[in-house]
């Protein structure tokens, strides 16, 4: 009975130090205007872009619909934010090109971080040559502006939204192999690593088990502040012809249609041009504010 | 490690990153892309016609007698006609670089003549109205994407206000010829060609402004925080209580050690120039080296797309390796560390 006894009170002891452990991390992050900002923006702008089909007004305005009885009203009840020159409904496109943004955002996240994780995990625990190979191959992706890179090879591959994720993913990586190879690097020092290895662990176990958890806070902030630059950079290959291409609602695709009509038609540009940046700037609050409540450097 | 051994082995590492973008570009361009003579000839040639085009331009010799060509050929910066222009890449880059350069510069001289002493002033006036104002200057220079401010700008002091020109780098009825620099607005000062110069300098305002906004934001921040944390130590404690007074502790002595961060992001802001150049000079139809690219990006026009990524990697890469280079001469710690 005693042996079993203790275990258990064991296991009872961490789950309440780690359920108070939440409670006071909740309590900082509520404490902590701009995190909360943050979190509120992006909260909405992920509700709008799941919703988009059902709150929308004009759902067929998101496609290659035309109205020409209605083409450049300014906003007014019911285009609460015009139409534009084909007389679709802004306010709907700009809901439905979150939804593009936010596909970017989640397909380069998922393919950029594991991978970039994986590269600075192995660089910074081996060392070496397996590290000066890996992290003067992670330069070369960053010898040319993130932009410039991606406009280069979307524009190889033909421009278009699939390309455009394979473009941005393809360079993503390399912050995420530099961030965790600097972490890896310093951790590697620490006793618990030491102590790990001369029980025997693999360097797998090491890796993933033993640096991967303490990198963790360090990636998921760096996960948030990434969302906005990855709208950032979908939105300028789309402005700038090289993403995805018309009539598919892009918030980048509308601001640069858009500018034909200016001046008179200005709620054309800036309505999804001022989309993007609270989008950009919600993630950013909410990436700011995690940096400081996990008081990480990234 | 001492400086000359940094120097060395910095230099060398530059180097072969960008050898390494050299093998990367190719691969994208001459690989990806597939078959180049049947590309160059369309869907209509003949399977010999495609055979003599590829003999012709040596596309039937093993890849890395290519690439060794190819490599050859850039290091003195040949990289072959562009479509686009039916002139040598070469021509056209050297033709439309000094635009970009100076409208570069032009920020840079932004970046820090109001970068460094507004992030002097907010760390000065901690929480006050000055650090306020760059608190929402930094998250307006973040989030709001640059090619926005510049249509912003475009409207306000173009269309309505009517005060600015909003694209090209010279008003269309004067005629120019670069001289010296091959830059618009020096040139026409070395020349004292005053109307040039009044009308190069107001095209120059709004996109150098568009421009400078992100990287700006960034070195008012840094240069803020590394501010507050020197004016925190004690030579600073004790110079005030002798009644030195804060300007001159602030522009004299604190200023010096803070700005070795700073010169990392005014470096780096500096080579991101050029890459945000791509969509300041599309929305100002500036006639750079960036604009160039993008339309033979657009055009899929090969053997420009490859010339321009080099050269923009090869700016982005010198200012990198400057300002390493500086900050190693600066901050002996830098030199030790930077090894890997």
């Amino acid at each position: 009975m005693a042996v079993s006894a203790l275990p258990v009170a064991e296991a009872e002891a961490r789950s309440t130090s780690l359920r108070a452990d939440w409670r006071r991390t909740w309590y900082r992050f509520r404490h902590n205007p701009t995190a909360v900002i943050g979190l509120i923006i992006t909260v909405l702008v992920i509700l709008i872009a799941l919703l988009a089909p059902v709150i929308s007004p004009f759902p067929a305005s998101a496609g290659n619909f035309v109205d020409f009885s209605h083409m450049l009203t300014p906003p007014s009840w019911p285009h609460v934010l015009g139409t534009d020159n084909a007389g679709r409904d802004m306010l709907t496109r700009i809901l439905f090109g979150y939804r593009i943004s936010l596909a970017l955002v989640v397909v380069v996240l998922l393919i950029g971080v594991p991978l970039g994780v994986f590269i600075g995990l192995v660089a910074g625990y081996y060392g070496g040559w397996v590290e000066a190979v890996l992290m003067r191959f992670t330069d070369i992706f960053l010898s040319v502006p993130a932009l410039v890179m991606a406009m280069a090879i979307t524009s190889v591959l033909t421009p278009n939204l699939l390309n455009a994720m394979i473009a941005v993913s393809a360079l993503w990586w390399t912050w995420h192999a530099r961030l965790v190879h600097g972490i890896t690097v310093s951790l590697k020092q620490e006793d618990y690593v030491d102590a790990a290895r001369l029980m025997g662990a693999s360097s797998l176990h090491i890796m993933v088990r033993e640096i991967l958890p303490n990198a963790m806070s360090a990636i998921l902030v760096k996960i948030t502040l990434d969302a906005g630059f990855v709208i950032l950079i979908g939105a300028g290959l789309s402005y700038l012809g090289l993403g995805v291409q018309p009539p598919q609602a892009d918030l980048g695709t509308m601001v640069a249609a858009g500018t034909q009509d200016l001046p008179s038609g200005w709620w054309e540009t800036v309505f999804p041009g001022l989309a993007i940046s609270l989008a950009v700037l919600g993630f950013n609050l909410l990436g700011d504010g995690l940096r400081d409540l996990f008081d990480v450097d990234v | 490690m001492n400086y000359g051994s940094f120097l060395t082995r910095r230099t060398g590492q530059a180097i072969l990153v960008l050898l390494g973008l050299s093998v990367l570009m190719f691969v994208l361009a001459r690989i990806v892309p597939g078959d180049p003579g049947r590309l160059a000839l369309g869907p209509t040639a003949t399977a010999s016609q495609v055979k003599g085009l590829d003999h012709d331009f040596g596309l039937d010799q093993p890849i890395w007698v290519q690439y060794a060509k190819y490599l050859g050929n850039a290091t003195h910066g040949d990289f072959g006609q562009a479509l686009l222009t039916r002139r040598s890449v070469e021509r056209d880059m050297q033709d439309s670089f000094p635009a970009t350069l100076e409208l570069v510069l032009a920020s840079t001289i932004l970046v820090v003549g109001i970068g460094v002493p507004l992030g002097v002033l907010a760390a000065l006036n901690r929480d006050g109205p000055i650090d306020a104002a760059t608190r929402l200057l930094a998250l307006v220079g973040v989030a709001v994407p640059d090619f926005l401010l510049g249509i912003a700008l475009q409207l306000i002091f173009g269309y309505w206000l009517g005060v600015l020109p909003i694209s090209g780098q010279l008003d269309p009825n004067l005629q120019f010829s670069t001289s010296f620099t091959g830059m618009v607005l020096p040139d026409a000062l070395l020349q004292r060609n005053w109307p040039v110069l009044g009308s190069a300098f107001t095209h120059l305002i709004l996109p150098a402004i568009a421009l400078s906004a992100a990287g700006l934001s960034q070195v008012v921040r840094l240069l803020r925080a590394s501010m507050i944390e020197v004016l925190r130590r004690e030579h600073v404690r004790a110079m005030e209580l002798r009644g030195v007074s804060r300007m001159r502790i602030a522009f004299k002595y604190a200023l010096k050690p803070a700005l070795i961060p700073a010169l990392t992001v005014v470096g780096l802001t500096f080579a991101s120039l050029f890459g945000e150049a791509f969509l300041i000079e599309a929305v100002f139809s500036w006639p750079g080296i960036a604009a160039y690219g993008l339309r033979a990006m657009q055009e899929k026009d090969l053997n420009a797309i490859v010339g321009v990524v080099l050269v923009v990697g090869l700016m982005f890469s010198l200012a990198n390796l400057a300002m390493d280079l500086l900050r190693g001469y600066l901050d002996p710690r830098i030199r030790l560390k930077g090894a890997a």
